[in-house]
C-alpha cells in the first residue's frame, strides 16, 4: 500500500471513446506554478482543450482536480470539476465539498481527466489503480439519489464515493451538475451536461492508500492551531447552528437580500424562511465535509404540513433564498422540497431559481402569458407552480424547455425586452445577495471567470465596515465600506487571488476566507510542513494571481470581451427602493470599479486583455502565443 | 474502566477521528489504517463512529489460537501482540462490532489501543460525538438526563440555576 505525498504527482487519464486509461505523472510545472485543484485544472484546459471546441462534443475534457491538503487532517476538503462550459461558452469550473475529494487522494490521484465519448451508457469503476468501464443502462434515468443507492448496493461496499448525474443532465439541461454524497453539488457552469454528453452516468471511486506529510510533528502542531482558531472564532456558534442560511435574516436586515428577482432587498416574510426558523423547526443534527471542525451543513426532517416526514441534508443560503425570497415563496417546507428536487434531478439551484424568478417577473409584466406557459400560473409566490416548473425544466418540456439553457438564452428567444429581467452575467445566473448593497461582491460577479459568481472573490471584508482596516489593507478607508465603490477593484483583485489559492488547496472558503482563518502566511507554513517546500506568502499570492490570469487568458481565447464584464442594467440604473433601509437609494457604479480592477490586474482598460508585461511576470509567456494564434492582440 | 463511546446523534460524519487516529498510530493519513471508522449511510442520514468496545469478555481474545490478545494493565485496552499474532483472522470473525481490521501493509490485525489513555479521536472530535468515559459514568449521566426530563427541567434552565447558585 503506497503512502503518497500530499501532492501525489499522479494523474489518471481515461479515454471513453477508446475505453483505455493510463496513469501519468503530473508535470512539475503544474505543481510549482499552479499548486492544486482549480490551478491544475485551468492549466490542463489551456494545454489540452482548444477554445473553439463544442462543449458538448467529444473534444471537451472533464477534469476532476484536488489539492495538496486533501487527504490529510485539514478540516473541510473539496475538489474542482472543470471543462469548457456549455452554459457560458467560457471556462467551466465547479467546486464541491464532501468526501469524493479525499477518496481521490486515497486512490492516489491529484487529477482525473476524462476524454472522448462512450459509445454506450457507461459508469467508470475506480479502485485505487484499477479502472473498469461498466455498462450503465440500468442507471440511466435514475435520479442522483436513486442512482447513488443502486450503485452502492451493486458494489456491495458502502465506502465507495459516487459522482453521478441526474435526468436533467441526461436530457441536456445546460446548468446540470455532478452530485456526490447525495447533496454535494458541483453545480455551476454545467459540468453535469458535459458528463452526460460523454455518455457517462457516474464514477464510483474507492481509495485505500494513505497520505504522508513531510514533517508530521510540525504539520500536526500547525493543524491544532487551525482547529483552535476556528473554534474560538466569534462566528463559530452561529455558523455551526445555521451554516450560511444565517444570511437570510442578516442580509434582509441590511436590505440586501435578493428579493423578487432583485427588485428589492427586503423580504417581508424572511422570518418564515430564515436559517433561524429552519434550525428551530426542522434541524436534526450537523453534517460536515471531510474532516471539518465547523460542520455547517445540517440534516433536517420536516415535521409538519404536506411534506411531513421528508428528510434530507442542507440547504445552504443560496438554495434556501433562491426558492424563498427570490421568488416570494414563504413556505419553508415547500422551498426545501424544491431544493431537493433540483438535487435529485441534478441541477444547479442558483440557476434554476434564477430562471424561475426571471420567468415570474416577465409573467408579472405581461411579457409572457398563460399561453406561453401552457396554463402554468407563474404569479409571484406560487409554490406549486414552482415545483411543476422544476419538473418541466428537468424534462426540457413546456415552458421549462425555454428556461433550460439559462435566462439570457431564454430572454433572447422570448424577445420583447425580456433581457432586462434576466439577472445573469455571461449567461450564468446571479447569486442571492444584492450587488447594490455589497459592491465588491457586485464587482466580483461582473468579472468572475466562470460567469456570475460570488465565490471567485468572496470579499467578506467589505462587510466589516471598518475604515481603519480599509486604509491599512488597501490604502483606501472606503474599501471596507460595503456601499462605497472606492477601492473595490483592489479588494476584488486581492480576494480573487486568495480564493484562487483556497480553491487550489481545495479547502473551504467559508472558513478560510470569510472567517479569515488561513492568511497566505499560515497557508505557506502548512504547505511547507506538508511538502517540505520553502514557499513564501508572496509566492502563494503570485500563484493565486497566475491562476486568475490563466483563467482570463482561456476566457479571452473563448471569445470573452470587456462588454461581458458587466451586470444587468437594473443594478446600474435602478436605485434600491426606499424600503431597503440602510441600502436604500444605492446603485452599482460599474465603470470606476471595473477600471480600478483592470488596472490592479494589469489588464488593458479598453479590451480587458491581460497585458504582455503582466503575463510575462507570471510566467504565462507560452500563452501569449496562444492568444496571438487566435488573432487576439496582446497589448504591451 | 473508561472506553470510547460514540454518540451518533451528535456525529456530523466528517471522519476527522479517522485522520487523528491514523496519524498518531501510523504517521500517515488514511481511513484504511484508522482504528476508528465512521459508518456513513447517507440515504438514512446516519453517521456512526465504530471502534473497539473493550468488551468485558472479548470474543476476539477467546478465539485467538496463540493467546496474542491481552489487555493493557493501565487502560484495560485490548492489545494484539504483533510478535505472537499469526494473522489467522479469527479475531476479525469473532468481533461483533467489526472493530478489528487487517492492516493493508502488514496483513495483520489491528485494533484501537485507547492511545494509552488519551484517545486522539476523542480529542479531535469537534462536536463531542466521541467521549472517553467509564460505563458507569455514562449510566450516571443518562440517569441525570432522565431526572431532568422527568422533572420537566431542560438543560439550559438547569445550567442557569447552577450559575445563580
Amino acid at each position: 500500500m503506497p503512502a503518497y505525498k500530499p501532492i501525489t504527482g499522479r494523474v489518471l487519464r481515461i479515454n471513453l471513446s477508446e475505453k483505455t486509461y493510463n496513469i501519468e505523472p503530473l508535470p512539475e510545472k503544474y505543481i510549482k506554478e499552479y499548486l492544486g485543484g482549480r490551478g491544475f485544472n485551468i492549466r490542463r484546459l489551456l494545454d489540452e482543450v482548444p477554445p473553439d471546441i463544442d462543449p458538448l462534443g467529444p473534444d471537451n475534457k472533464l477534469i476532476f482536480g484536488t489539492g495538496p491538503l486533501v487527504g490529510t487532517s485539514f478540516p473541510g476538503q473539496r475538489f474542482n470539476v472543470s471543462a469548457k462550459s456549455p452554459v457560458t461558452g467560457l471556462l467551466g469550473d465547479s467546486n464541491a465539498g464532501g468526501f469524493f475529494c479525499s477518496e481521490m487522494k486515497f486512490a492516489g490521484f491529484d487529477q482525473i481527466i476524462i476524454e472522448g465519448q462512450a459509445d454506450e451508457r457507461t459508469y467508470i469503476y475506480i479502485y485505487n489503480d484499477r479502472v473498469e468501464f461498466r455498462n450503465a443502462n440500468h442507471l440511466w434515468g435514475l435520479d442522483t439519489r436513486e442512482g447513488n443507492k443502486e450503485l452502492l448496493a451493486e458494489l456491495g461496499d458502502n465506502d465507495f464515493q459516487i459522482a453521478i448525474i441526474g435526468p436533467a443532465a441526461e436530457n441536456g439541461v445546460k446548468y446540470s451538475g455532478i452530485f456526490t454524497n447525495i447533496v454535494r453539488a458541483n453545480a455551476r457552469t454545467g459540468m453535469g451536461a458535459v458528463m452526460a454528453s460523454k455518455n457517462l452516468k457516474a464514477i464510483a471511486l474507492r481509495g485505500t492508500n494513505t497520505i504522508k506529510v513531510e514533517n508530521t510533528g510540525k504539520f500536526n502542531r500547525l493543524m491544532r492551531k487551525v482547529f483552535n482558531d476556528i473554534e474560538s472564532h466569534p462566528e463559530y456558534e452561529s455558523r455551526l447552528l445555521m451554516g450560511t442560511t444565517r444570511l437570510v435574516s442578516s442580509l434582509n436586515a441590511y436590505g440586501m437580500l435578493n428579493t423578487k428577482n432583485h427588485q428589492t432587498g427586503v423580504y417581508k416574510d424572511a422570518d418564515m424562511v430564515s436559517g433561524e426558523t429552519l434550525a428551530r423547526k426542522y434541524n436534526v443534527k450537523n453534517k460536515g465535509c471531510f474532516g471539518c471542525t465547523i460542520p455547517c451543513s445540517r440534516y433536517f426532517k420536516i415535521t409538519d404540513g404536506p411534506f411531513k416526514g421528508f428528510h434530507s441534508e442542507g440547504p445552504e443560503f443560496e438554495s434556501l433564498a433562491g426558492f424563498t425570497s427570490r421568488i416570494l415563496v414563504n413556505d419553508l417546507s415547500l422551498a426545501l422540497k424544491a431544493v431537493d428536487l433540483c438535487n435529485r434531478y441534478g441541477m444547479d439551484t442558483i440557476a434554476v431559481s434564477g430562471c424561475v424568478s426571471f420567468a415570474m417577473e416577465i409573467y408579472d409584466r405581461g411579457i409572457i402569458t398563460k399561453e406561453d406557459t401552457e396554463g402554468l400560473d407563474l404569479s409571484w409566490g406560487n409554490g406549486e407552480a414552482v415545483l411543476e416548473l422544476i419538473e418541466q425544466i428537468k424534462d426540457r418540456r413546456g415552458f421549462g424547455g425555454v428556461l433550460a439553457d439559462g435566462s439570457k438564452v431564454a430572454a433572447e428567444k422570448i424577445g420583447k425586452g425580456a433581457i432586462d429581467y434576466a439577472m445573469q452575467v455571461k449567461n450564468s445566473e446571479l447569486f442571492l445577495g444584492e450587488p447594490r448593497g455589497i459592491k465588491a461582491y457586485g464587482l466580483g460577479n461582473a468579472v468572475a471567470s466562470r460567469g456570475a459568481d460570488h465565490l471567485r472573490a468572496e470579499p467578506f471584508f467589505e462587510l466589516l465596515e471598518d475604515p481603519e482596516l480599509g486604509k491599512k489593507r488597501f490604502g483606501i478607508p472606503e474599501s471596507a465600506l460595503r456601499l462605497s465603490p472606492k477601492g473595490k477593484g483592489l479588494v476584488v483583485n486581492y480576494f480573487e487571488d486568495w480564493c484562487a489559492i483556497v480553491d487550489a488547496l481545495e479547502i473551504c472558503k467559508n472558513t478560510f476566507v470569510a472567517m479569515e482563518i488561513l492568511p497566505f502566511e499560515a497557508a505557506a507554513d502548512l504547505l511547507n510542513a506538508a511538502l517540505g517546500w520553502e514557499i513564501s506568502a508572496q509566492d502563494l499570492q503570485n500563484i493565486g494571481t497566475r491562476i486568475n490570469n490563466a483563467e482570463r487568458v482561456y476566457n479571452t481565447m473563448c471569445g470573452l470581451k470587456k462588454e461581458d464584464d458587466t451586470l444587468p442594467k437594473r443594478f446600474i440604473e435602478e436605485p434600491m427602493p426606499e424600503e431597503c433601509g440602510p441600502t436604500a437609494g444605492s446603485v452599482f457604479e460599474l465603470e470606476p470599479m471595473l477600471e480600478e480592477y483592470y488596472s490592479a490586474r494589469g489588464w488593458d482598460p479598453e479590451t480587458g486583455v491581460p497585458r504582455l508585461a503582466t503575463l510575462k511576470k507570471l510566467n504565462l509567456e507560452e500563452d501569449v502565443s496562444r492568444l496571438k494564434n487566435q488573432g487576439i492582440e496582446v497589448p504591451e | 474502566m473508561k472506553t470510547i463511546i460514540s454518540k451518533p446523534e451528535l456525529c456530523s460524519g466528517c471522519r476527522a477521528c479517522e485522520m487523528a487516529c491514523s496519524v498518531v498510530h501510523e504517521q500517515q493519513f488514511g481511513s484504511s489504517v484508522s482504528r476508528i471508522r465512521v459508518v456513513k449511510m447517507e440515504h438514512e442520514g446516519l453517521d456512526v463512529p465504530v471502534t473497539c468496545h473493550q468488551c468485558t469478555e472479548p470474543p476476539c481474545m477467546e478465539v485467538c489460537p496463540v493467546d496474542a490478545i491481552t489487555r493493557n494493565g493501565k487502560t484495560n485496552a485490548i492489545l494484539i501482540d504483533e510478535e505472537e499474532c499469526i494473522g489467522c483472522g479469527r479475531c476479525v470473525e469473532a468481533c461483533w462490532a467489526g472493530a478489528i481490521n487487517f492492516h493493508p501493509d502488514k496483513n495483520m490485525p489491528f485494533v484501537c489501543d485507547l492511545c494509552n489513555g488519551n484517545p486522539q479521536c476523542v480529542d479531535r472530535c469537534p462536536l463531542g460525538a466521541l467521549v472517553y468515559e467509564d460505563r458507569n459514568g455514562l449510566a450516571q449521566k443518562k440517569r441525570e438526563e432522565l431526572a431532568l426530563y422527568k422533572g420537566g427541567v431542560v438543560w439550559d434552565k438547569w445550567n442557569k440555576k447552577k450559575e445563580d447558585i
